[in-house]
């Protein structure tokens, strides 16, 4: 058994525990699960309209989850993290660019 | 228009993949890819089924790993910059890369995770007495924090940080050269490498490869590359999958998910060989 002791770890406890964050996932993922199953059940341009509306859900809810990040560490001051939060999304939409672009790839 | 048949493959297969990925903070799309693929869909339409299934599965455990504040939103974002980065450059040089010498490094890298996870016993990081309920959590400023385990509550923080980083760096590449999440990657390099508990590894895993797979598939969105039917029988099968695989992880002790976590490996490791 390979048993470090840990030190305390410096710094205050984040107030950062999902209390808001938890169930507006649960609402993304409530919105999605409805949307998808409304959609499959639906024919013609509604149904389609429908699924759409899923898959919109979940591509977007993990972006706006890290945005939401980087307002709750700008609120605990903790700007070392907010810059790598905006670095993120700054690589996330270079990489969204550069393939719309058509750079690279198969 | 999806048949009834091909719906109901579709979402029992995201249902197993998402589960099992949400369990090991794998992602799942490595399962479900070569699953879909067995089963007759193309592989260039399964794989951003395969990217939904992990950013369904991300979401729907989010709620889950949130409530037990074992999320390191902290590492996560610290970790994903590097790997998206490389993610950019792997799709970048994507065609230059053999497929098939790539995939038995992945599934190398896989079973040497399942190797070292798996004959390591007990706690690395054990419960400390001056550690209350109150600490657990991520802490400010810092890719530290504390979780509970039984008999109190344990710190930890992230340890060689540039070899960890390295490893996120070959994730993010495998990423963006064959097109999975590389959360089978990211959660052993966080355990073993980074001295991250497997749990949170885990959940945090599970938040960063939402991330990688909301950037591709709002790519494949936009190049209309994305079949809506299949990928609402994807999601479907997806977000109740992941609340399921969340739901059973908490249930497991450390030991046992990071035990079930090098069984999840080997399965990868032989799905990697063994796909068509």
């Amino acid at each position: 058994m390979s048993e470090t002791r840990q030190p305390v770890p410096p710094g205050g406890v984040s107030s950062i525990q999902g209390r808001r964050q938890g169930p507006a996932l649960q609402v993304a993922a409530g919105l999605a699960l409805v949307a998808a199953t409304v959609g499959l059940a639906l024919p013609g341009a509604v149904g389609e309209a429908l699924t759409v509306t899923s898959v919109a859900v979940v591509s977007a809810t993990p972006l706006l989850r890290v945005t939401w990040l980087i307002y709750r560490w700008s609120e605990e001051r903790d700007w070392r993290f907010v810059v790598l939060g905006v670095a993120l999304l700054g690589v996330v939409g270079l990489g969204a660019l550069l393939a719309l672009a058509g750079v690279g790839g198969d | 228009m999806t048949s009834l048949v091909d719906t109901l493959d579709y979402v029992g297969l995201a249902f197993a993949a998402a589960g099992v990925g949400a369990l090991g903070g794998l992602g799942g799309a490595v399962l479900l890819v070569p699953a879909l693929v067995l089963t007759g869909v193309d592989a260039t339409a399964a794989a951003p089924l395969g990217l939904i299934c992990v950013a369904a599965g991300s979401i729907a455990a989010g709620s889950q790993q949130l409530a037990e504040r074992s999320v390191n939103h902290r590492i996560g974002v610290a970790t994903e910059i590097v790997a998206s980065t490389a993610a950019v450059v792997g799709a970048l040089v994507s065609g230059l890369v053999s497929e098939r010498v790539l995939t038995w490094l992945l599934a190398m890298t896989a079973l040497a995770a399942a190797v070292a996870g798996g004959r390591r016993g007990g706690l690395r990081n054990p419960p400390r007495d001056e550690c209350r309920p109150e600490d657990v959590g991520e802490r400010i400023g810092s890719l530290s924090g504390a979780y509970p385990v039984a008999g109190g509550v344990a710190p930890y923080s992230a340890q060689r940080l540039p070899i960890g980083l390295g490893l996120m760096a070959i994730a993010g590449l495998v990423a963006g050269t064959i097109g999975a999440s590389g959360g089978f990657i990211k959660t052993p390099a966080m355990s073993e490498v980074m001295h991250v508990p497997t749990k949170i590894a885990a959940a945090t895993t599970t938040f960063t490869v939402g991330i990688t797979s909301a950037t591709a598939l709002a790519v494949f969105a936009l190049q209309g590359r994305i079949d809506a039917s299949a990928s609402a029988a994807v999601i479907l099968g997806s977000l109740v999958g992941g609340y399921v695989g969340a739901r059973f992880q908490a249930r497991l002790s450390p030991v046992a998910v990071r035990r079930a976590l090098s069984v999840l490996l080997v399965a990868v490791a032989v799905v990697l060989v063994t796909k068509p």
